[in-house]
């Protein structure tokens, strides 16, 4: 099922419009770099590989169907080069069991990597965007109850806040968070999905 | 409901907890909070069940555990040094414990928003909280707003009005871009030093998490004039951009603007630095004058790899060297000359009405069939090479034109971009005189008249 709008996509298939460019930088870049650390590739190697996908992306965003979800399409380049890569790296290192031991048992599919990292990255995105809306008390209380798991006596000690500030705070954070994720998915990939 | 005898139902409990209660429902349950342990227990034991905040709390530990394997942060969510349960920036609140927050937070541990605190007080948005804390420059208007961060015009303690870019390094997102520009900045402000046709970037702070510098301030685009002492009630930067949007440029006008813009970019590529960012957007016009702005993206050639920069003035080979920005300031030029949407590209149209006898235009298409072809190799090298070109279009040379020694003030006035410049006034000068010579005529006229009729001796 095709699940993109294009929105964005077509704002940069426009070619003129840096704001759009630098979005789509700033979110599919770690997003493709946290794909090609979690396949096993160096920090250096993953920016080179984020980097050539992306360049791929400039080359070749004007010939991109819709057929083919925006995510899918993504992943098929990411995973290309990641397969390439490895497969050199291999070469280079004429594979030995001591380099197969290093790999997890339970090492999670490509597909399933990169579907938690497409989420995640989407997720801190938007979560990065929040700073800008609320004061920086509401934030800090949001981070402790929900990202740290702190008992809410102590953050509210911590912070000199009433226990149900902080519910309140946390209420209207997820509440934002929520519709920040909803709206830019919706803004990002259309409404269909 | 402030008495224990009336507690929220627990679905109304849960519903307040997942934020889907209306203000009023919400703030009465606030109050009912105040005084209610039990409640409060019931939204614990709420919150071990919410999934979704456990969700977000298992991808946050799991990417933290991830980065800590890694050995770092992932690029576009590092917050660097001041991320770091950073609870000292912005100063002492006087609310909480900051100590033993700081005590709370795992060493080294990614904390999104903890540098926030003491920064504003508790709820309320963050622009209506925040305190202008850059010293020394008193904020007058926003001009502009990007992703990574703004733009104000500011008056300094002597009231010269300059431009302030601050960058958020604290921002998740923000701290590449941060990097970049930071790295660009002292690149730009320890060679390149002042020229007539670059910005000039005067000072660089930081405040807390915020880096940020102060430069020349553009013309005010509403009255094409300089931004006086007084500062405007009305004020747009004016920029090539906004020049460009009203209207086509004369040949002429485009030609001596790419001229200047490349003597400023001749002075980069000399010192072996790319601009990678040059677009009419950031050609600002200060003192009637055009000058390369927005340095954020400036590096040396040799780290030049990034794709960065504005799609529309890229080389189709995103080779990002030398050659890219003369690409930028080539197509620019036949933007200017040609519109936004000129159907042949890189070379002008042969149907384009020459307004010029000063330059030989089907010279000038020859540059830019060069300057924009799509390979790197068959592009300028670097913008010498370009200006060398370009200035052999010309039966005039430029310097005779504009003293244009580096540093120096040009010897005349640089015609008014986007105003009316002396040749316009002189033509409408001009087009007056036969009114003039009429109105003396038909006085002189009517005088004779008026004296033949007397002679008649009617009046007497």
């Amino acid at each position: 099922m095709n699940t993109t709008r294009l929105s964005l996509l077509e704002r940069v298939r426009d070619l003129d419009d840096a704001s759009g460019w630098a979005q789509f930088d700033k979110l599919y870049r770690p997003l493709l770099m946290l794909y090609a650390r979690r396949r096993g590739l160096s920090p250096a190697d993953a920016e080179e590989i984020a980097q050539e996908c992306l360049e791929v992306l400039v080359a070749k965003i004007q010939g991109f169907e819709r057929r083919l979800s925006f995510r899918a399409w993504l992943h098929r380049i990411v995973d290309h080069k990641v397969n390439q890569h490895l497969a050199r790296q291999r070469r280079a290192l004429s594979l030995g069991p001591e380099w197969l031991e290093e790999a997890p048992a339970t090492e999670p599919s490509p597909a399933q990597i990169w579907e938690q990292q497409w989420d995640r990255t989407h997720l801190f995105y938007c979560l990065a965007a929040l700073r800008s809306d609320f004061a920086p008390h509401t934030l800090q209380a949001f981070e402790l109850y929900v990202l740290q798991g702190l008992p809410v006596a102590e953050i509210a000690r911590l912070l000199g806040m009433t226990p149900n500030q902080i519910y309140v705070a946390k209420s209207r954070v997820m509440r934002r968070l929520r519709e920040a994720y909803r709206r830019l998915i919706d803004k990002l990939y259309g409404a269909s999905r | 409901m402030s008495k224990s005898s009336s507690h929220p139902a627990r679905g109304t409990l849960a519903a307040y907890e997942a934020g889907a209660l209306s203000d009023t429902q919400a703030g009465t349950i606030d109050e009912h909070l105040r005084e209610c342990g039990l409640c409060r227990d019931v939204l614990e034991g709420i919150r071990a069940r919410d999934t979704e905040v456990q969700a977000l709390r298992r991808a946050f530990e799991e990417s933290w555990r991830e980065w800590q394997r890694a050995g770092e942060v992932p690029v576009a969510l590092e917050r660097g040094a001041a991320g770091v349960a950073d609870t000292s920036a912005g100063g002492a609140h006087g609310v909480g414990d900051p100590a033993a927050l700081q005590a709370v937070q795992q060493p080294g541990r990614p904390v999104l928003f903890a540098d926030t605190v003491g920064t504003a007080g508790p709820f309320g948005t963050l622009t209506e909280a925040t305190n202008w804390l850059i010293p020394d420059y008193e904020r007058v208007q926003l001009c502009g707003e990007g992703a990574y961060g703004s733009v104000w015009a500011v008056r300094d303690r002597v009231g010269v009005h300059r431009a302030l870019k601050i960058i958020d390094m604290g921002r998740l997102d923000a701290t590449r871009t941060g990097c970049r520009e930071s790295a660009a900045l002292e690149t730009y402000c320890r060679q390149v030093g002042r020229h007539p046709y670059l910005i000039e970037i005067f000072h660089v702070g930081m405040v807390g998490n915020s880096l940020y510098y102060t430069m020349e301030l553009a013309d005010n685009d509403l009255n094409k004039a300089p931004v006086s002492d007084a500062f405007p009630a009305r004020y747009e930067p004016l920029t090539l951009a906004t020049v460009m949007h009203r209207r086509r440029i004369r040949p002429e006008t485009a030609l001596e603007i790419t001229r200047r813009l490349l003597r400023g970019l001749i002075r980069l590529h000399q010192l072996d630095l790319v601009h990678r960012d040059i677009k009419p957007a950031n050609v600002v016009i200060v003192q009637r004058r055009p000058k390369l702005a927005d340095i954020g993206m400036i590096t040396p050639r040799s780290e030049s790899r990034e794709v960065v920069g504005t799609p529309r003035y890229m080389p189709p080979d995103h080779v990002m060297d030398k050659s890219a920005d003369t690409y930028a300031l080539g197509k620019m030029l036949h933007e200017m000359i040609c519109g936004r949407e000129a159907p042949v590209f890189p070379a002008l149209p042969p149907e384009l009405r020459y307004g010029s006898l000063r330059w030989d235009l089907e010279k000038v298409s020859d540059v830019l069939v060069r300057a924009c072809a799509a390979e790197a190799g068959k592009r300028y090298p670097s913008a010498a090479e370009m200006l060398e070109d370009l200035e052999a279009c010309g039966d005039q040379p430029f310097h005779t034109l504009f003293d244009d020694a580096e540093g120096g003030e040009p010897a005349r006035q640089a015609p008014a971009l986007g105003g009316p410049n002396r040749a316009q006034v002189i033509l409408a000068l001009l087009r007056t005189v036969p009114w003039v010579l009429g109105f003396v005529a038909f006085a002189l006229l009517l005088s004779r008249l008026r004296a033949w009729i007397g002679s008649w001796g009617i009046g007497d």
